[in-house]
């Protein structure tokens, strides 16, 4: 087991700074690149006239599947000391919903509004200071929400331990799920709401 | 160049007026220099493809979790970062905050985490492809029936609205639906499908803001 190198105590610690400097500046490159800096490219996924979101994250979700896939199954990729999330229904629920929401109001996530406050969209700076009031809000009164958090804790499954088929067979699952996507989405661009964003 | 020209001719008036950079504030004076270098006037259509976009960011991310076993997390990174001038500005209050102990009482300091140093990285990155290409105008994103002062306040509640979420559910789309949706982990999709649902159905109530 050779990766991931950091966890195994080969890289160090300015190793470490410097991979997440690179792996950062790409994703803002691409993010400001593709047009999600920009409110108005991110929502018109939501109105069905411009799928970028979708097709870039799952054009993302489908890459990075296949390079661990094949780095898991050539056995040098530890895959186990990946971080995946513990699955709460109840904070993801009601999160999900607040922050999608939250998305098409604000037209930012946190990650693109920091691109395009660089880029001096007045709007993402505003969103920023939002952001902040968001989680000072949230710090305050994080015992009156606990009633909203607290949920059983149904572990860190995937889906690979949900349907007990192995990461290689739903990979090549949700990659034809996504080429379908991808197709059925190319044909009803622009028609939901009978509208074409500029 | 300009301030150089203006020195010669006043000084060839005989009235000694000397000009420095420092009259005006920083700000318009990157506004200028911007303006001057022709980085504010894209109209912003030449966007790249986004299937390469997302081949991009994947092989990124499988980068990230080859070398160091992380992937993406900005809404953490945010939080830190508040959570950090908070204790600097108020740190009497921030001690009563029961939230942000996660952030500040482990060793060490509280920005240096892989998340902040990503979001350092991708807000360099973002510049860059802003500079090259030519989309640094300084302006309000905004609906085409909106006015500024709407879009303030949509944007401050959009922002605050995504902090909740992103805090409870415990990050936001590049984290959980991007990052643990690779490991197919069932918080990522759930989260996923849940925002998705949600941003259409607001998007539908709120139609007069961007369409």
């Amino acid at each position: 087991m050779l990766a991931p190198l950091y966890e195994f105590g080969n890289l160090s610690e300015t190793g470490m700074i410097i991979v997440a400097l690179m792996v950062g500046f790409i994703f803002g490159y691409i993010v400001e690149n593709v047009g999600f800096a920009n409110a108005k490219n991110f929502t018109a996924t939501f109105y069905g006239n411009d799928w970028r979101v979708h097709k870039v994250i799952f054009s993302t979700v489908i890459t990075a599947m296949i390079l661990l896939y094949f780095s898991f199954y050539l056995g040098f990729l530890d895959i186990s000391m990946i971080y995946v999330p513990q699955l709460k229904l109840k904070p993801i629920i009601i999160g999900g919903a607040v922050l999608g929401a939250g998305l098409v109001i604000g037209g930012y996530c946190p990650g693109t509004s920091v691109v395009a406050s660089m880029t001096r969209k007045m709007d993402a700076w505003v969103y920023i200071l939002g952001y902040f009031i968001g989680v000072w809000i949230y710090a305050e009164f994080y015992s009156s929400f606990s009633f909203l958090i607290i949920s059983k804790n149904l572990g860190k499954i995937t889906f690979s331990e949900l349907l007990d088929l192995p990461y290689g067979y739903l990979a090549f699952i949700v990659i034809i799920f996504a080429i379908i996507t991808f197709y059925f989405l190319s044909k009803v661009e622009g028609k939901i709401y009978k509208t074409k964003l500029p | 160049m300009t301030l150089e020209k203006q020195n010669e001719t006043s000084a060839g008036q005989g009235v000694n007026v000397t000009e420095s950079i420092l009259d005006q504030p920083l700000w318009e004076t990157i506004a200028q220099k911007l303006k001057q270098a022709n980085l504010t006037n894209n109209k912003g259509s030449s966007f790249s493809n986004p299937y390469f976009a997302g081949m991009g960011i994947g092989i990124a991310l499988f980068l990230a979790f080859f070398l160091v076993g992380r992937g993406f997390g900005d809404s953490g990174a945010m939080t830190r970062i508040f959570a950090y001038l908070m204790s600097k500005f108020t740190p009497e209050h921030t001690d009563t905050l029961y939230y942000f102990k996660r952030y500040l009482s482990t060793s060490g300091h509280p920005l240096y985490h892989w998340v902040v140093f990503v979001l350092i990285g991708s807000a360099i990155g973002g510049l860059v492809s802003g500079l090259k290409g030519k989309r640094m105008k300084m302006e309000f994103i905004r609906g085409p029936n909106v006015s500024r002062k709407r879009r303030i306040i949509t944007s401050l509640i959009g922002g605050i609205l995504v902090a909740f979420g992103a805090r409870m559910a415990g990050g936001c789309v590049t984290g959980l639906a991007i990052t643990s949706g690779s490991l197919l982990s069932v918080a990522g999709w759930l989260f996923f499908f849940v925002v998705i649902s949600a941003g259409m159905l607001t998007a539908y109530i709120i139609k007069k803001e961007w369409l």
